[in-house]
């Protein structure tokens, strides 16, 4: 078991300098002096080649990208924004419980919703249920998120005045101008972006739970248990869902990860201030250190939570140890 | 025989088409097109509530709240409520928006006989701090020279002073400027060369009183005092600001509201005008989408239907400071010839061109200089405004002969990719010049490498999609800037023309040295001259503002120069 995870946190890495360096490599393929967006509109040749070395963009793409990899690993810092010359630190961390509040609330809902309907969709099949269940699947993985968000927002929001119709309030309380804060506000002006950021996930989580259920259901294991006499309820818990879960609690780790880079499209609708966000205005801002912080942050998280769902998966179940 | 499954189907398929039709119900946009302007500035004068909260969200964002750094038009309308300069524009819209007043200075400053040196008088304490900091001839002496610190690298700022003596080579403070002096209440400021355009640049926010212990902050200043009507009390990068009244503010600006609450920046643009629909928020100063416009006019414009039953209109469409114009390439064999630029002005249909951006989005136009800037109403109108005639095309026609090319010519036109309408307005130009012998072949880039590739001497670049916003409300800011021959650096230009006439370059530098109705009389002279016989742009466009208020707001004016005036809004009672 130590030799598994040392060897998976040495490929962890590997892979996150891999992810740096074609980070890097990406943006200075594209032929775009960021030095000369920095300095504004007005400015003259010798404004810009000032901006330039004060962002160190004068050295060679090798010098940068090692300079920024020593301030990361030595100072645990990510750098400075070329467009608001803000630490990217700072950025980052005051979005990222944004995306964390969409994105694990989200789960939580997509959850509460997949699980219970994919069981009984699987314990009755070709019934009402299971057939409602599955056009509801349908329509959850057609119906483009936005296009279901502007909908909800529009209905629940503008037109009932039920839910607010987009923005973020702080968990522990606005800050001075902030309309809102509080665990009541924050619940509520996450509830439609929880359900419309769910609607996907828990579509494919159905018929995944449905599908792993209905196989289990046919094993050996769980015949001999109903033979022996076990009431319903242990086959199913001790049995049937603790096998059928094993390959969901793999993507559920591996989904909540990949959200948790940035959860673009929700986070856009709803005006959440979040990673997605973050990446987007970075992107159009063509602010590198920003870029390469949202990347880097998102790596870790991914390669972060699949070595989590690896080791969790080695725990669970006692023959991947082995292997 | 059962078939259930069916039935399903078919009750998915009807549930399907509801939701279609529903997505299809609610606003239609209309059509394209031009619009006459609204009730011009907004309105003011109306019953309204002394106090209360304005809530105010933005599509862009704030950059800076450090005047030595902020850039963004959403900064910059808020440092015109927090600011005091030593002049500054008055809360008015129009052309009486447009003329420099004293502010913290008691009168203009007088000018040394060879032109390079203002002197201000700067009563101590006619203005405070919210600190309770009294505003002094040397406050702004700390600001101009902090701004031309290097290591406060305000790199706009330091562009718009560097014309000031001891700028290049200063070391940044606690050193002063040699070119800055203050004895008493007396500011001296003397430049390297005459400019009479430093007074519009000395009026922009880089000028703005700070107290004398801010910093230099490369990173800008996380908070800051303000000698205005209003102060910033809280910001939060990204997030939200508020303004409060300042309680030492004296001055003669109007001030209904006690607060403003900026309580989200980047807001998505459908949402914010959502929440301006139903009172959520009451004002969003760049909210409304293209294809909003058509239909929010008809039910808030000046003649809309709920305009008619509330008296109330909350949509404005104001022409803005802003140009899009096609450049030419003069240094080109496509464009060399003045008579082909000047068949490609008789020939665009400009508001074909306008079209595909949407209702409201701006007004047709030929002239370098826009509507709203000074010194547009001495340049003349020459070519059509409106769809070309037969007879239009025909002298374009001509004029192509007469210059004796060999047609068809083929003409590379960099432009932004993207964007829907810019590619639509492109196809437009296309089959626009066509009729006269010219192949526009338009190549896409994204905005930033456009401007770049553009700004490139040597550039294989015929026609540069083109737009620009003024900085400052003077000609110099466009004709100087954007079509001096002494402009034309090997990398990073915005002569996108690469026009570099001497008769030209000499007659802008001396307009540079007038001041007033000359000033501008002599750069609308210029640019008639340019258009009619070396046209280096076809100018199609001056873009609009769109406003949209809540329901509650009252008492808005749109200054020519910082869009809706924060200070003079108020809450309708």
């Amino acid at each position: 078991m130590v030799r598994y995870v040392i060897r998976r946190l040495l490929w962890a890495v590997v892979l996150f300098i891999a992810v740096t360096v074609v980070t890097y490599i990406i943006f200075f393929m594209i032929p775009l002096d960021p030095a000369r967006l920095a300095a504004g509109k007005s400015a003259t040749p010798q404004e810009v080649k000032a901006v330039a070395h004060r962002l160190y963009l004068d050295r060679p793409i090798y010098q940068q990208y090692l300079h920024f990899l020593s301030q990361l690993v030595f100072h645990g810092s990510l750098g400075y924004s070329f467009n608001d010359r803000q630490s990217v630190n700072s950025s980052i961390f005051a979005a990222a419980p944004v995306t964390a509040s969409l994105v694990l609330g989200g789960a939580v809902v997509w959850m509460l919703i997949a699980v219970p309907i994919g069981i009984l969709s699987a314990l009755k099949p070709r019934s009402v249920l299971d057939r409602s269940a599955m056009v509801g699947v349908l329509c959850g993985i057609s119906a483009h998120p936005v296009w279901i968000g502007l909908m909800a927002s529009y209905i629940f929001g503008y037109k009932l005045n039920l839910l607010p119709i987009q923005g973020y309030c702080n968990l522990r309380g606005g800050a001075e101008g902030q309309p809102c804060g509080g665990p009541v506000d924050w619940f509520t002006h996450m509830l439609m972006p929880w359900i419309v950021f769910a609607v996907l996930y828990a579509a494919i989580y159905v018929r995944m739970i449905r599908a792993n259920v209905m196989e289990t259901l046919n094993e050996d294991y769980v015949r001999t248990a109903r033979a022996k006499g076990a009431p319903e309820s242990i086959v199913m818990r001790r049995h049937v869902l603790r096998n059928a879960m094993l390959p969901v609690v793999t993507m559920l780790g591996m989904d909540i990860a990949i959200a948790l880079g940035g959860a673009v499209l929700i986070e856009e609708v709803f005006g959440l201030p979040g990673l997605g966000d973050l990446a987007i205005q970075s992107v159009y801002q063509f602010d590198l250190p920003k870029i390469v912080g949202v990347t880097v942050f998102a790596s870790v998280l991914v390669i972060g939570f699949n070595l989590l769902v690896d080791l969790l998966y080695a725990w669970i179940d006692p023959r991947i140890r082995l292997a | 025989m059962k078939r259930p499954g069916l039935w399903l189907a078919v009750g998915a398929l009807t549930a399907g088409i509801v939701l279609l039709g529903a997505a299809g119900c609610g606003s239609s946009s209309g059509g394209g097109g031009s619009v006459g302007s609204s009730a011009p500035g907004g309105q003011s004068n109306v019953p309204h509530v002394n106090g209360g909260t304005l809530k105010v969200a933005a599509h862009g964002d704030i950059d800076f709240i450090d005047p030595a750094l902020a850039y963004y038009q959403t900064s910059w309308q808020v440092e015109y409520a927090t600011c005091v300069k030593l002049l500054n524009y008055p809360d008015k819209s129009g052309d009486a928006g447009k003329v420099l007043t004293p502010e913290a200075a008691s009168a203009m400053p007088t000018v040394s006989p060879d032109g390079k040196t203002y002197t201000f008088t700067v009563p101590a304490g006619k203005y405070k701090f919210n600190t309770g900091e009294p505003v002094t001839a040397a406050t702004f002496q700390h600001a101009l020279e902090r701004d031309l610190s290097p290591k406060q690298a305000s790199y706009f700022g330091a562009t718009f002073l560097t014309d000031i003596q001891g700028a290049s080579g200063y070391k940044g403070l606690p050193a002063h400027v040699s070119g800055i002096k203050v004895t008493g209440d007396k500011l001296a400021i003397t430049l390297t060369e005459k400019d009479a355009g430093f007074l519009s640049k000395v009026a922009t926010p880089f000028a703005c009183a700070i107290p004398k212990d801010t910093p230099v902050n490369s990173k800008g200043v996380q908070s800051i005092a303000g000698a205005g009507p209003f102060y910033i009390a809280n910001w939060v990068q990204h997030r939200s600001l508020v303004l409060k009244k300042n309680p030492y503010y004296k001055g003669p600006r109007p001030r209904y509201l006690d607060e403003i609450d900026y309580t989200q920046l980047t807001i998505d643009q459908n949402q914010g005008t959502l929440e301006l629909k139903n009172g959520q928020l009451d004002y969003c100063p760049d909210c409304v989408p293209g294809s909003e416009n058509f239909q929010l006019n008809q039910e808030f414009g000046p003649d809309g239907s709920s305009t008619k039953q509330t008296g109330n209109q909350r949509f404005f469409i104001t022409p803005a400071a802003i140009i899009s114009y096609f450049a030419l390439n003069t240094a080109r064999p496509t464009f060399q010839n003045p008579l082909v630029r000047q068949a490609v002005n008789w020939a665009i249909d400009r508001p074909a061109i306008e079209k595909p951006y949407g209702y409201g989005y701006g007004t047709p136009g030929d002239k370098i200089l826009p509507p709203a800037l000074p010194g547009s109403q001495f340049e003349k109108s020459l070519y059509p405004v409106t769809s070309p005639t037969a007879q239009d095309i025909s002298k374009a026609k001509a004029l192509i002969k007469q210059a004796g090319v060999k047609t068809p010519l083929t003409a590379i036109e960099y432009s932004t990719a993207g964007t829907p309408s810019v590619s639509q307005a492109d196809a437009v130009l296309t089959a626009n010049l066509a009729k006269i012998g010219i192949t526009v072949k338009p190549k896409y880039f994204t905005r930033a490498l456009q401007f770049q590739n553009e700004g490139t001497k040597g550039v294989a670049m015929d026609i540069a999609n083109e737009g620009w916003i003024e900085d400052y409300p003077d000609p110099y800011d466009f004709m100087n800037i954007l079509l001096s021959g002494d402009n034309i650096p090997k990398t990073g230009g915005n002569n996108f023309s690469y026009f570099n006439v001497p008769k030209y370059n000499q007659q802008m530098d001396h307009a540079n040295t007038l001041s007033g109705n000359a000033r501008y009389q002599a750069y609308g002279s210029i640019a008639t001259d340019m258009m009619q016989n070396n046209p280096p742009w076809a100018p199609w466009l001056y873009t609009n503002n769109i406003d949209f208020f809540g329901p509650k707001v009252g008492c808005t004016v749109d200054t020519p120069s910082y869009i809706m005036d924060l200070t003079t809004m108020c809450l309708r009672k």
